[in-house]
């Protein structure tokens, strides 16, 4: 059997009312179109090895709530929410997030080095991926949710069940983390 | 160092302070290299995080399956107005009584179960010990959908004779074509797809684990649903 040759493009908001009413080949279009950004999401925020999984929750999360989207933002831009909200609550399940702030400790303020004259020049981005998964737990979930995701401390603070003053302290600790990283292997 | 307000400068290049204290630190910055250099470090952080916002990533050819298989009628979705429902019914639903109703529906919920055997024969030939949360239970829902028929056997799954029952199936289907609604013909072609990858799937696993009785056993299954689902198929083109 060949491919039905009158099948024709169908646009994102086709797309979305046909999916939302139970059709999984558009919903399979919406996938095709979203999932390089969702699954990079998974892989910076949890790693590797869980981002599949949460790609897979993630999507039958989409397809759950896909009725209730309203097109006051971008399908992209719900979608990373939705997304951002399956990882978090997947950090819950690991240990409350107030647990992984608590576990933090001081090490990395321990680490951070005495403002001096850095040296620059970096290759930022290709260090920034190994720095960040050096950090502790609670700096790197708000770092990747303030820095790289764009929410703001209000919102990581509701997200994470956290203070606004946490976020904000936790994403400083990171910065000064990695800039130490980034210096020392500027260095070497 | 207590002097050096390296604990605020985070909060000042975000704009998270009131206008006098990000005066204090400007003032401070002004006439502290140190300080300058280290906002001007973290800006970079900053600045090569916002970067890393634009990746994307290659998912494998098995993601989609896996999710297919995890796919059920969302709770808005209005599926008696729905023409021609694309997922299945709930597994306990008296489909059976409908003799001449099989659809999309039931030809995509057989494409999920496949989809999730071909999930399991992937982890199993990746010797991972317990079974993914993910196709687990959609594996489970296939004994209903089975039970109907009580199984479809009196078909020998040696090749030979399973592979002329394929082949005579699929020339029917294709002599019966225009019959069927397009859209259905989309599905099930689809959905034969899944199901000839999970059997390339089981096959390139027992080539390297002939012996594994599992193994065996799911590319019995995997093969046995091919057979149902291009017997349902043609069932429609009669009912129809």
């Amino acid at each position: 059997m060949t491919q039905n040759s009158h099948s024709r493009p169908e646009s994102e908001a086709d797309d979305v009312a046909r999916a939302s009413a139970g059709d999984a080949a558009a919903f399979e279009r919406l996938y095709r179109t979203h999932v390089p950004r969702i699954l990079a999401l998974a892989r910076r925020m949890a790693g590797a090895d869980s981002a599949d999984e949460l790609a897979q929750d993630i999507f039958v999360r989409v397809w759950q709530k896909l009725g209730s989207f309203r097109g006051e933002s971008s399908l992209a831009t719900w979608v990373h929410r939705l997304a951002v909200n399956v990882i978090v609550e997947r950090f819950r399940t690991l240990g409350t997030a107030r647990d992984r702030f608590l576990a933090d400790g001081d090490d990395a303020i321990a680490r951070m080095p005495a403002p001096t004259e850095a040296v620059r020049g970096w290759d930022a981005k290709m260090d920034l991926h190994v720095a960040v998964d050096r950090l502790p737990p609670g700096a790197r979930t708000v770092f990747m949710l303030h820095d790289v995701e764009g929410y703001k401390h209000e919102e990581i603070g509701t997200l994470l069940g956290v203070s606004v003053g946490t976020s904000k302290s936790q994403l400083h600790r990171a910065r000064m983390t990695l800039r130490g990283h980034l210096n020392r292997q500027a260095e070497a | 160092m207590t002097s050096h307000p390296s604990d605020a400068l985070s909060a000042f290049l975000d704009g998270d302070l009131d206008a006098a204290e990000a005066a204090t630190i400007a003032a401070h910055l002004a006439g502290c290299a140190p300080c300058r250099a280290l906002a001007a470090d973290l800006s970079g952080v900053r600045n090569a995080a916002r970067a890393w916002a634009a990746d994307t990533a290659v998912p494998s050819p098995e993601l989609w399956s896996a999710i297919a298989a995890r796919l059920t009628p969302p709770a808005s979705a209005d599926v008696p107005s729905t023409p021609t429902p694309v997922l299945a019914p709930p597994v306990n639903i008296a489909w059976y009584r409908r003799r001449w109703s099989f659809g999309v529906a039931e030809l995509a919920l057989a494409a999920a179960l496949v989809a999730g055997l071909g999930v399991a024969l992937v982890q199993q030939r990746t010797a991972v010990p317990t079974p993914a949360p993910g196709p687990v239970p959609v594996v489970a829902q296939a004994e209903p959908m089975d039970a109907p028929n009580g199984g479809v056997a009196s078909v020998s799954f040696a090749d030979a004779q399973y592979d002329a029952a394929v082949t005579d199936l699929e020339r029917v289907l294709q002599e019966q074509r225009d019959r069927l609604n397009p859209r259905t013909v989309l599905v099930l072609e689809r959905n034969l797809r899944i199901i000839d990858d999970a059997v390339h799937e089981a096959r390139a696993a027992l080539a390297g684990d002939p012996a594994n009785p599992l193994l065996n056993a799911q590319l019995a299954d995997v093969r046995r649903r091919k057979l149902q689902l291009l017997r349902k198929a043609a069932l429609i083109t009669e009912g129809d």
